[in-house]
């Protein structure tokens, strides 16, 4: 039968575990993982599966780095994502952490435009470092997610997003991330977008202040318009701006864009039907 | 009737979008307002009809990230 070994064809004796292909394929290993979820090596392996098989501590080439990453993923989502490009509008608090949560998962592309540089109140929340102050956010955020994942292809613009570079930044992407801090600029882009591209589907992240609520935080969809956040909690004074919860907006625009590229996860929907 | 972010609110002939946005109370200076599915650009709010059934959709831009 056939399978994958650290994605590449292998062609192995039916019903064949996985210590065997171990020990034909990587003798050394002891982290085995079979379509997406660590396994027994005794468990016995079927046409198709993709098994990957990893040395603890082990430093992997580059182009093993980008299987072996993608060890967790569900089979089949990291090729897909691989192709895609999306762009990020604004890398602060939402837009380095959206940034670092699809440099984890693969996406091929990612196009990012900031004006602005790393200053000490960023850190209470932005995916910056205190060696980075001063520096231009967009190099700064390219050169953590070269040291995540040296597979992404990172595109940084260091200007501020205006309506007449919107089209230039932003053209080629998939999907477009609004992550601004301001709403008079979260509204000069998705002005912009309907005027240039309204199909593009554009991810908004709106109302994250304070602590706690996870409960109101959420996303809605509307065309091609997605906004994740509370649609309530604007930042201001006594409404300050902090890691966890302008994370876990950021976290729900990155899960979007996911969706939006990948579809609904069939999985997922499987299971809440059988619970109904 | 319309219906303004899922909840009904009475119409009224030649009601603008700015009388919808009136009708909700909403004061905050960045909207997008999508009548049936269609963007409605600012500087059309005040002459924009609404017809009478419309599903109306007012998102409020506010600041943070």
């Amino acid at each position: 039968m056939n399978i994958f070994v650290n994605e590449r064809p292998v062609t192995v004796e039916a019903d064949a575990t996985v210590a065997l292909v171990a020990t034909l394929c990587k003798p050394d290993a002891d982290i085995f993982l079979c379509n997406g979820a660590p396994v027994p090596t005794t468990t016995r392996l079927q046409e198709g599966d993709r098994l990957v098989l990893i040395r603890r501590g082990e430093i992997p080439t580059p182009e093993e780095l980008d299987v072996l990453m993608a060890a967790r993923h569900t089979p089949g989502v990291h090729a897909r994502l691989k192709r895609a490009t999306v762009g990020i509008a604004g890398c602060g608090g939402l837009g380095s952490t959206v940034a670092v949560a699809l440099a984890r998962v693969g996406i091929g592309t990612l196009i990012l435009a900031d004006f602005d540089v790393v200053e000490p109140s960023n850190l209470n929340r932005q995916q910056f470092f205190v060696d980075q102050i001063g520096q231009r956010k967009v190099e700064a955020l390219a050169a953590t997610l070269a040291r995540i994942n040296p597979a992404v292809r990172v595109v940084p613009h260091a200007v501020r997003v205006v309506p007449d570079n919107v089209a230039a930044l932003f053209g080629p992407v998939d999907v477009l991330v609004e992550a601004f801090d301001r709403a008079d600029q979260k509204a000069m882009l998705f002005e912009t977008v309907q005027r240039e591209f309204p199909d593009k589907p554009l991810v908004m992240g709106l109302g994250m202040a304070g602590w706690g609520r996870n409960d109101l935080l959420g996303v809605r969809r509307s065309g091609s318009l997605s906004i994740c956040g509370d649609d309530l909690a604007e930042a201001g004074p006594h409404a300050g701006l902090m890691a966890p919860r302008v994370g876990v907006v950021a976290h729900l625009q990155a899960n979007q864009v996911m969706e939006i590229l990948l579809g609904p996860d069939p999985h997922i929907a499987r299971l809440e039907q059988a619970r109904r | 009737m319309l219906k303004v972010n899922g909840q009904q609110i009475a119409y009224h002939d030649g009601m603008t979008v700015t009388d919808v946005i009136r009708a909700m109370k909403f004061n905050f200076p960045l909207l997008i307002v999508k009548v049936d599915g269609v963007y409605v650009p600012r500087d059309e709010y005040s002459n924009r009809q609404v017809p009478d059934g419309s599903e109306v959709e007012i998102i409020h831009l506010i600041s943070g990230g």
